[in-house]
C-alpha cells in the first residue's frame, strides 16, 4: 500500500458516505399527529374539533369576574389564597395580575384551538362539504364565545383569526371593540344556519346556542331589534321552554333540560378527568373545599318580595347556603363555613356521594351559560328598551310564575327596566353575569352596585397582561 | 526471551536476600546529574524492606543495608535510580530530571497526546480523586475538582439527577450538559453506567479549539471519561469496600407547639383589628390533648451506606485484561427513598497480529431508585409536593399518630371539630405522605465496544470504534390512597412508564503521525463518526386495585379504566472531520480543526453545519534563553479560537404536534379530543458558540509548584430557544427558534504544591473559576421561576445572566403611620409592621415597574481545595468545595415566613417579627391579611447562597504488607459533607433545583422549594491490593 491509494480509499469512502448520509439523516415525526395528518381525514379532524370543547370548560372560571367583581360575591376562601382576586375586586389590578393573565391565556387556547379547526378544515380533501361546514360552525361558536368574554373583560385584544403558525400570525395587534363585536357577530350568523337543531351526540353546539349567543351580543351592543331577531330565531326552533323546577336547573343531568341553550358539560369518574372543579372551588372546607365565591348580604337583600303563596322566593335557597338551611348532604348549612359572608354558593355543588370519594373536584354538574329564562329576560329587557314596556311584561311575568311570584306591577318603562334588572340578578345569581350586565347598563348603574368602580372614557376595562404587551410585537 | 531468563533470575536474586541478613553501612551523595547540585531530601529504601533515609543538606546520605540488596533513589520530578550494591561501602549517584512527568498523556478528541503538546483548556481527573467519596456517581466526583467545572446535585436524595457545567451556561432552553465519551463513545446515562471505582481519568475539554473535534454536540463542554483496563505484567486483584452511614445536617428551626400557638393568636388580633373576616382566637380550653411535634426531626433518620467493588486485572506480551464489579447501596435519610445499583465491567485489548489490535469493552449495570417526593410543590410534576416542605409547614400541635398508631391526617377529623381548621391548616402528615409513598425506578445499562486498530504504513493508525449503548428503564408507582376517608390519591392506581434508549455509534478515524528531522513534528486526523439515537416509550395505567398486596400490583388487576400509550424518537448523526497539527522542535505549535456535521433534527438547507477551530502554543521553557534558568521547568503559552454547534433541541422540532386525551364527554360518554400542543419550526438551525481561550502553564522547583490560568470568552449565537410568544398564543408550547445570544466569559486557575520528604509528603491543589453571564440579545424577555399561577422570580432579559431574580426590593419595615404616609403608596391596607418595598422609579407608587434584578443562582467564583499529606504509613486529606456570590430564592420561606394560613413559621420569625415600633426592620408584623403585601416576591426572601463546605476530610493508614504477599492494604475513615460555613437560612445552599421548574433549566434555577437536603456520611473503608 502506498500513500496515494490510501488517499483514494479515503476519497470513495468519503463520496459514498456523504450520498448514504442524507438517507441516514431523515427522521419522519413518529407517533404523533401534526397539522399536516390530522386534517387529513374527517374522524381525525372532530378528535381536533373536540379538543376546542376540552379547552372551553375553562370558562367555568367566568366567577372570578362574573360573580366577584360585581356586587353579588366577594373573593371568599383561604385568606392567601388566589390573594390576586382582590385586586380583580376593588379594580386596581395591574398588568402582572395572576387572574387575568391566566383567564387571558387560556381563552385565547379556545381561539386557538378554534382558528386551528376553521384555518384547516375547508382545505381537507377527504370530508364532506356538510361535514366540513358543521366543523368550522362549531369552532366559529366556541371563537365567538371566547372574543365576547376577552371583550368584555379587557376591551381592545388582539383579533386572532388564522391558525398561529408564523410571527405575522402570533404578533397580532390590538383591535378596536367595535371590530371585535364586528367579528363575533359574524362568526355567530356564519355558523348558525350550518349547526345541528338537535344533535346526535347530546352536547354539542346548537343552532339555538348560537342564536341564543348572538341576541346576547346584540344586545351587549344596545342592538335590541336585532337582539329580539334572533331571540325569534331561537324561539322558532321551538325546542326550548322553562325547567318547571327552578331548582332541577342545578342537580346532576340538568344540562339535558329544555332550558338548556347552552351547557359545557361534565363527568365525572372518567381517566383522564373530564369534572367540574367549582364542585370543590365552591365548596365548604368540611367537604374538601376552598370555599371560594362567598354570595354577599347585598345579593340576599334582594329577596324581599315574596311568592304568591307567601313563601321565600325558592330561588334563594337553590342558589346559596345559609345558615340552618338545608345544605346538600342531609345536613344543614352553618354559616361558619364560609368565614367571609356566612354564605356559600350551593348551584354548583353537588351531594357528596355523587363524586368519588377524595376527588371533590370530579363534578359532574355542567356549567349552564345559557338559558331559556335568560333568553325571556333579554326578549324583556330589549322591548323594555324598545320603549315597549308592555310587550316586555310577558317574557318578565313566564320567568316570575316559575317560582310563584305574582305577575310584575311595573309598567313604566323605567320601572320595568328595575324590575327586570332586579329579576335578572335573582334568577341568574352566581351564574357568572352580573359584572357583565352591570358593565352594559352604564355608569350610572354600574357605579351605583360597584362604588369603587373607576371609569374611563367608555368604561372600566382590566389591564391586559403585561406578558403581552412584553411579547407581542405588535402591540 | 529476555523474559525467560529474567524472572528466574529475579525469583533467586529474592531468594539470595532473604538469607543474607547480614548488613553494612553504606554511605554516599546524591547530585542533580546536569547541575551538580547536591540534592536534598532524596528519598533511599533498600528495595523489598522498609528501610529507608533520606539525603541530608549537603545530599549526603548514609543507610545499613546487606551487600547483595537493591537500593532505590528516588526525588520529586526526577527518574528514580535502582542500584545493586554489590557489596561496595559508597554510592554516589546522579539523577536525571524526570522525562516521563512532562510527558504526561492525555486523551482528547479522538486521539491522545503529550500533555505538553496539549493546546486548549484541557483539564485532568485521576480516577483516585474520583473513588475517595462515597458517591454514586462520578459526577458528583468531579465537583470542585477542575476549574471552570461547577457541579450540582438536582436534590440530596439518593440516585438524584447531578448537572455539570463546563464554562457556565450558555444557553437559555436547551440542555446545558457536556457531552459524555466513554472509551470513545457517547453515552446517555455514562454516570450512571459506570462505576466511580472503574475510571481510570476523566478529562474534561473545556474550550472550542479541544473540542471542536467534537463538533457538533460540544458547545457545553466535552467529559471524556477513560475506563480502567489491564497493563502487562502480574495479576492484580484489587478489593474497595466502604461501609458507612448518613445524618441530615443542620434542621431548620421552626416554633414548636406553644409558639405557633402564640403567633396564630397574634395573628387572629392583629387580622381582625383590621375589619372584614374575623377569626377565632385558639383560646385555653381548646389547648388540651395538642401535641408538640418536630416535624422536620420526625422525616429524617440515620441510613447506611455501603460499597464494594472487586477488579481483577492483568495481562501478558498481547493481551491485557480488566475485569470488575460492584455495588453500591445507599438508603436515603428520609423513609422510602434509597438507591443501588450492580455494575459489571469487562475491558480487554489483544494485538493479534502486528498490524492489528482489537478491543472489547462490555459493562452493564443495573440501578434501582426509590423515590420520594423530593422537591418542589407538586406543580407541573408528577411527584407531588416536597416531603420536606409539609414537614415545615405542618402545625407542630397536630400528633404524628393517633392512639391506635395510625397517622393523623386531617386535624379536624382527629380533634372532632372544624371550629379550629384555621388554626391547624391543611398542610400533608409528612410522615405519612414518606411512607405512603411507593415510587420505584429501575434503570438498565448496557454498553459494549468493538475496537478495531490497524497499524499501517507511514506510521498511520486506522481506528474503528463501534459501540452500542442501551438503556432500559421501568418507573412504576403506586399512588396508594390515604388520609381520612382515603381522601387522598383515590382512587388508588398504579401507573408505570417503560423506556428504551438504544443508541449506537461508529467512528473511523485515521492518525497519522511523522517527524520530519530532528525538528518538524507533523499529526494529522481524518474520521468519519455516524450516530443513531433511538427512544422508545410506553406508558400503562390502572385504578381502583381491591388488594393491595405488593405481588398483585401488577397493570390488569385493576378494577379501573386501564390507559396505554406509546411513543418514539429517532435522532441521527453524521460527521466528518479533520486536524492537522504541527510543531517545531516541540517549540512552536499550530493546529487547526474542521468537522462537517449533519442532523436529523434540522431538515432542508440547514442540516448541515461547518464548525473549525484553530490554536497554536509556544513552549518558552525550551528557548535558548530560558533553558539554562533552573528553578522554571515548565512555561507555554497557549491561545485559540473555534466555533462549535449544538443540536439539542426536542426530536421533530420541524413539526408542531397534536397531543391526546383532550376528551369531552358527549351524552354521558367521554369522546377523545386533540389539541395542538407545540408549535414546529422547518427553519430551525444549529446553534454556534465561539470561544475565545489564552492560557498559561507554568511549572517551578522541579515541578513542586505549577500553576494553569486560562482566560476565556465564548460567545453562543443563534441560540436554540423557545421562543418566548405572548400568552395569546393559548396553551401550546412555543416552537423553538434561533435566537439572541450570550456570553460567558471568565478566568479558571490551577495552582498545586507539592512536597516530599523521606517519609513524609505534602500536597496543596486549588482550583478556581470566575464566570460571567450575560445574555447579549434576545428578542423578548422571557419569565420563568413560577413561583404562584402568573408570578416569576427570574427575568432573562439582555444585560443580565440567564435566570437573573427580578423582583421587589425590600427596604424595611413601616415602623409607624407616619411613615407609610410619607412613602411611596403601597395599597389601601398597609399598616405599621408591614414590608415597606423600595421606589425605584419614583414615581410615589409600588407597582410592577418597581421590580428590578436582584442577582443570579450562577455563582461569580468556584472553588476547589485539596490538602492532602502523607507521614510514614498515614494519610490525611481535606478537600473544600465552595461556590460564591449567587443568589437563592428561598421559596418556602414566602409560607413559613410569609405567614398567611395554618403553616408553621420559623422560630427566628416567631421570636424577630415585628410586634410594635422599633422591634426590627426585618421581619413583618404577624398578619395573614397583609400577606399579598408581606410576601410579595421579593428581596425579603432573597439570600445570598455562598458556602464553602468541607466536603470530604479522610484519614488513611497503609499497613506495610509486603511479607504477607499483599502489595497493598489501606484502611482509611472518612466524612462527606462534614461542614459548610454558609449564610443561607435554608436547609442547603447545594439543592436548589426544584421539579418545578424542570422544564425551565437554568432560567430557574435558585429556587428553594423544601428540597431534599444532602446528608452527612461517615464511612470506614478498606482498599486491598494483591
Amino acid at each position: 500500500m502506498n500513500m496515494k491509494k490510501i488517499i483514494s480509499a479515503c476519497m470513495a469512502l468519503l463520496v459514498v458516505s456523504l450520498t448514504a448520509c442524507n438517507d441516514f439523516l431523515d427522521e419522519p415525526m413518529k407517533g404523533n399527529l401534526n397539522t399536516e395528518s390530522i386534517y387529513s381525514s374527517p374522524e381525525e379532524a372532530q378528535l381536533a374539533v373536540n379538543g376546542i370543547y376540552n379547552a372551553s370548560t375553562y370558562f367555568i372560571n367566568l366567577w372570578r369576574f362574573g360573580d366577584v367583581a360585581s356586587d353579588d360575591a366577594v373573593k371568599g376562601g383561604n385568606e392567601g389564597d388566589m390573594s390576586d382576586l382582590n385586586y380583580i375586586i376593588d379594580f386596581t389590578a395591574s398588568a402582572d395580575n395572576g387572574v387575568l393573565s391566566e383567564f387571558w391565556q387560556n381563552t385565547y387556547e379556545v381561539v386557538s384551538c378554534a382558528n386551528n379547526v376553521i384555518g384547516n378544515v375547508p382545505g381537507m380533501a377527504s370530508a364532506s362539504q356538510t361535514q366540513k361546514d358543521n366543523f368550522v360552525a362549531q369552532a366559529k361558536f366556541f371563537r365567538a364565545l371566547a372574543y365576547f368574554t376577552l371583550v368584555n373583560i379587557y376591551g381592545e385584544v388582539p383579533l386572532k383569526l388564522l391558525p398561529q403558525n408564523s410571527p405575522e400570525t402570533i404578533n397580532v395587534p390590538l383591535s378596536s371593540v367595535e371590530s371585535i363585536y364586528a367579528q363575533i357577530e359574524k362568526d355567530l350568523t356564519d355558523a348558525a344556519p350550518s349547526l345541528e337543531i338537535n344533535p346526535v351526540e347530546q352536547g354539542r353546539v346548537t343552532r339555538g346556542a348560537a342564536y341564543g349567543l348572538l341576541a346576547k351580543v346584540y344586545l351587549y351592543q344596545k342592538k335590541y331589534s336585532d337582539a329580539l331577531n334572533a331571540i325569534s330565531q331561537v324561539e322558532s326552533l321551538n325546542i326550548y321552554d322553562l325547567e318547571p323546577n327552578y331548582a332541577d336547573l342545578f342537580k346532576l343531568g340538568s344540562e339535558n333540560s329544555k332550558e338548556v341553550v347552552f351547557a359545557i358539560r361534565f363527568l365525572s369518574g372518567q381517566n383522564p378527568g373530564l369534572g367540574n372543579l367549582l364542585n370543590q372551588y365552591l365548596a365548604p372546607l368540611e367537604e374538601m373545599g376552598y370555599y371560594f365565591d362567598a354570595p354577599t348580604q347585598n345579593w340576599v337583600n334582594c329577596f324581599t318580595e315574596l311568592t304568591e303563596d307567601g313563601e321565600t322566593d325558592p330561588r334563594l335557597d337553590a342558589s346559596i347556603g345559609r345558615d340552618g338551611m338545608p345544605w346538600l348532604n342531609d345536613n344543614l348549612f352553618q354559616a361558619s363555613w364560609s368565614p367571609a359572608t356566612g354564605y356559600l354558593v350551593k348551584k354548583h355543588n353537588q351531594p357528596l356521594d355523587e363524586v368519588p370519594a377524595g376527588r371533590k373536584g370530579d363534578g359532574g354538574l355542567p356549567y349552564i351559560y345559557l338559558r331559556y329564562a335568560d333568553i325571556l329576560l333579554m326578549k324583556a329587557e330589549a322591548y323594555n328598551e324598545l320603549h315597549q314596556p308592555v310587550l316586555a311584561k310577558a317574557p318578565l311575568d313566564s320567568v316570575r310564575s316559575r317560582v310563584g311570584l305574582a305577575e310584575t306591577t311595573a309598567t313604566s318603562e323605567s320601572a320595568m327596566r328595575d324590575a327586570i334588572r332586579l329579576e335578572r340578578r335573582k334568577e341568574l345569581g352566581f351564574e357568572f353575569h352580573r359584572f357583565f350586565d352591570l358593565m352594559r347598563y352604564g355608569r350610572e348603574a354600574a357605579q351605583a352596585a360597584l362604588p369603587s368602580l373607576p371609569w374611563g372614557e367608555t368604561r372600566y376595562y382590566y389591564p391586559i397582561p403585561q406578558a403581552e404587551i412584553d411579547a407581542n410585537q405588535a402591540i | 526471551m529476555y523474559k525467560k531468563i529474567f524472572l528466574p533470575l529475579l525469583c533467586l536474586m529474592t531468594i539470595g536476600m532473604a538469607a543474607a541478613q547480614q548488613k553494612a553501612p553504606v554511605t554516599g551523595n546524591v547530585s542533580d546529574a546536569a547541575s551538580g547540585e547536591p540534592l536534598i531530601g532524596v528519598s533511599i529504601r533498600v528495595d523489598g524492606t522498609s528501610t529507608g533515609t533520606s539525603s541530608d543538606i549537603d545530599g549526603n546520605y548514609s543507610i545499613s543495608a546487606p551487600g547483595n540488596a537493591t537500593l532505590i533513589f528516588s526525588y520529586m520530578g526526577y527518574e528514580p535510580v535502582r542500584l545493586n550494591i554489590d557489596n561496595r561501602s559508597t554510592i554516589d549517584v546522579k539523577m536525571n530530571v524526570q522525562a516521563e512527568l512532562m510527558e504526561e498523556v492525555v486523551v482528547v478528541g479522538y486521539t491522545s497526546m503529550k500533555k505538553r503538546d496539549v493546546l486548549g483548556a484541557v483539564s485532568k481527573l485521576e480516577g483516585d480523586a474520583i473513588t475517595a467519596l462515597p458517591v454514586s456517581s462520578a459526577a458528583q466526583a468531579m465537583q470542585g475538582r477542575i476549574a471552570g467545572v461547577s457541579v450540582s446535585n438536582a436534590t440530596g436524595a439518593p440516585g438524584a439527577g447531578v448537572s455539570v457545567r463546563v464554562r457556565g451556561v450558555g444557553s437559555i432552553s436547551s440542555d446545558n450538559e457536556p457531552l459524555y465519551i466513554v472509551d470513545g463513545i457517547p453515552i446517555e446515562d455514562a454516570m450512571n453506567l459506570i462505576s466511580p471505582n472503574d475510571i481510570e481519568n476523566i478529562t474534561v475539554l473545556k474550550d472550542a479549539s479541544s473540542a471542536a473535534v467534537y463538533g457538533s454536540r460540544a458547545n457545553n463542554g466535552v467529559v471524556l471519561i477513560t475506563t480502567k483496563s489491564g497493563s502487562k505484567g502480574k495479576a492484580r486483584i484489587s478489593y474497595n469496600g466502604q461501609f458507612g452511614f448518613q445524618t441530615h445536617g443542620r434542621l431548620i428551626p421552626m416554633a414548636n407547639a406553644a409558639q405557633y400557638r402564640d403567633i396564630y393568636n397574634e395573628s387572629v388580633a392583629n387580622d381582625n383589628a383590621m375589619g372584614g373576616i374575623q377569626r377565632t382566637p385558639l383560646t385555653e380550653e381548646y389547648m388540651h390533648d395538642l401535641a408538640d411535634v418536630n416535624y422536620l426531626d420526625a422525616i429524617f433518620h440515620t441510613a447506611p451506606i455501603f460499597v464494594q467493588e472487586l477488579s481483577v486485572s492483568g495481562g501478558s506480551e498481547k493481551v491485557n485484561y480488566l475485569l470488575s464489579g460492584s455495588y453500591y447501596g445507599q438508603d436515603g435519610i428520609i423513609n422510602n427513598s434509597g438507591y443501588d445499583r450492580i455494575s459489571v465491567r469487562s475491558n480487554i485489548t489483544a494485538d493479534v497480529k502486528d498490524w492489528l489490535s482489537v478491543g472489547l469493552n462490555l459493562s452493564a449495570a443495573q440501578a434501582n431508585t426509590q423515590y420520594v417526593s423530593s422537591s418542589g410543590d407538586g406543580y407541573g410534576n408528577s411527584e407531588g409536593g416536597s416531603v420536606v416542605r409539609y414537614a415545615m409547614f405542618r402545625n407542630p400541635n397536630i400528633p404524628i399518630r393517633d392512639a391506635n398508631g395510625n397517622f393523623v391526617d386531617l386535624p379536624s377529623v382527629y380533634f372532632g371539630n372544624s371550629i379550629y381548621d384555621t388554626f391547624f391548616g391543611d398542610s400533608y402528615n409528612p410522615v405519612a405522605l414518606a411512607d405512603n409513598t411507593d415510587r420505584n425506578r429501575r434503570d438498565m445499562l448496557f454498553f459494549g465496544k468493538v475496537n478495531l486498530t490497524f497499524k499501517l504504513p507511514y506510521n498511520i493508525k486506522w481506528t474503528n470504534n463501534f459501540g452500542v449503548d442501551y438503556k432500559g428503564t421501568d418507573y412504576k408507582v403506586f399512588n396508594r390512597s390515604w388520609g381520612d376517608d382515603n381522601r387522598i390519591n383515590n382512587p388508588n392506581g398504579i401507573s408505570v412508564e417503560q423506556g428504551r434508549y438504544l443508541n449506537w455509534t461508529f467512528n473511523s478515524v485515521i492518525d497519522y503521525r511523522q517527524s520530519f528531522g530532528e525538528d518538524h513534528n507533523l499529526a494529522a486526523l481524518l474520521g468519519f463518526e455516524a450516530i443513531r439515537n433511538n427512544e422508545y416509550f410506553t406508558n400503562e395505567s390502572d385504578q381502583n386495585f381491591p388488594v393491595w398486596d405488593k405481588d398483585l400490583l401488577y397493570v390488569g388487576n385493576g378494577l379501573g379504566e386501564k390507559t396505554a400509550t406509546e411513543s418514539e424518537y429517532t435522532s441521527t448523526l453524521a460527521s466528518f472531520f479533520a486536524q492537522v497539527s504541527y510543531d517545531y522542535k516541540s517549540r512552536y505549535y499550530v493546529s487547526g480543526t474542521l468537522r462537517y456535521d449533519g442532523s436529523s433534527r434540522f431538515v432542508g438547507n440547514n442540516r448541515w453545519g461547518l464548525f473549525y477551530s484553530a490554536s497554536a502554543g509556544w513552549n518558552l521553557d525550551q528557548e535558548a534563553f530560558l533553558r539554562d534558568v533552573n528553578w522554571l521547568n515548565k512555561l507555554k503559552l497557549r491561545v485559540g479560537y473555534g466555533a462549535i454547534g449544538n443540536q439539542n433541541v426536542g426530536n421533530y422540532a420541524y413539526s408542531d404536534y397534536y397531543s391526546s386525551n383532550y376528551n369531552y364527554p358527549f351524552s354521558g360518554t367521554s369522546y377523545y379530543g386533540y389539541v395542538q400542543t407545540k408549535l414546529g419550526n422547518p427553519d430551525l438551525k444549529w446553534e454556534t458558540s465561539r470561544q475565545f481561550n489564552a492560557g498559561i502553564d507554568f511549572e517551578v522547583l522541579r515541578g513542586e509548584l505549577g500553576m494553569s490560568i486560562d482566560y476565556y470568552n465564548k460567545i453562543t449565537d443563534d441560540m436554540l430557544v423557545e421562543a418566548s410568544y405572548p400568552p395569546s398564543l393559548g396553551n401550546a408550547e412555543p416552537n423553538w427558534i434561533n435566537s439572541g445570544s450570550v456570553l460567558n466569559e471568565g478566568v479558571d486557575l490551577e495552582i498545586y504544591y507539592r512536597k516530599q520528604w523521606n517519609d513524609a509528603s505534602f500536597n496543596v491543589s486549588l482550583n478556581a473559576g470566575w464566570l460571567h453571564n450575560e445574555v447579549l440579545k434576545l428578542e423578548a424577555p422571557i419569565l420563568s421561576g413560577r413561583v404562584d399561577n402568573g408570578i416569576y422570580a427570574t427575568k432573562t432579559e439582555v444585560g443580565y445572566p440567564i435566570g437573573s431574580f427580578y423582583m421587589y426590593e425590600m427596604e424595611g419595615i413601616f415602623q409607624n403611620e407616619a411613615e407609610i404616609l410619607t412613602s411611596a403608596y403601597q395599597g389601601a391596607d398597609i399598616e405599621p409592621g408591614d414590608v415597606k418595598f423600595v421606589d425605584q422609579n419614583g414615581d410615589g407608587i409600588i407597582n410592577d415597574e418597581d421590580r428590578v434584578h436582584l442577582g443570579s443562582a450562577i455563582p461569580v467564583a468556584t472553588l476547589g481545595l485539596n490538602i492532602g499529606g502523607t507521614y510514614k504509613g498515614w494519610d490525611l486529606s481535606l478537600f473544600f468545595q465552595g461556590a460564591f456570590g449567587q443568589k437563592i430564592y428561598n421559596q418556602i420561606l414566602t409560607d413559613s415566613e410569609g405567614f398567611y394560613r395554618g403553616f408553621n413559621v420559623t422560630e427566628r420569625y416567631y421570636e424577630n417579627h415585628w410586634t410594635g415600633e422599633g422591634s426590627t426592620n426585618e421581619f413583618p408584623r404577624a398578619s395573614w391579611k397583609s400577606k399579598s403585601n408581606n410576601a410579595r416576591v421579593s428581596s425579603r426572601f432573597l439570600e445570598d447562597g455562598s458556602y464553602l463546605r468541607l466536603k470530604n476530610v479522610q484519614l488513611g493508614y497503609t499497613f506495610n504488607t509486603k511479607k504477607w504477599g499483599i502489595e497493598m492494604l489501606r484502611l482509611y475513615v472518612a466524612a462527606t459533607n462534614l461542614w459548610t460555613i454558609t449564610g443561607y437560612s435554608g436547609f442547603d445552599p447545594e439543592m436548589t433545583v426544584s421539579a418545578n421548574s424542570t422544564s425551565e433549566g437554568d432560567r430557574a434555577s435558585g429556587i428553594d422549594w423544601g428540597t431534599y437536603p444532602t446528608a452527612i456520611t461517615y464511612t470506614f473503608g478498606i482498599n486491598l491490593t494483591f
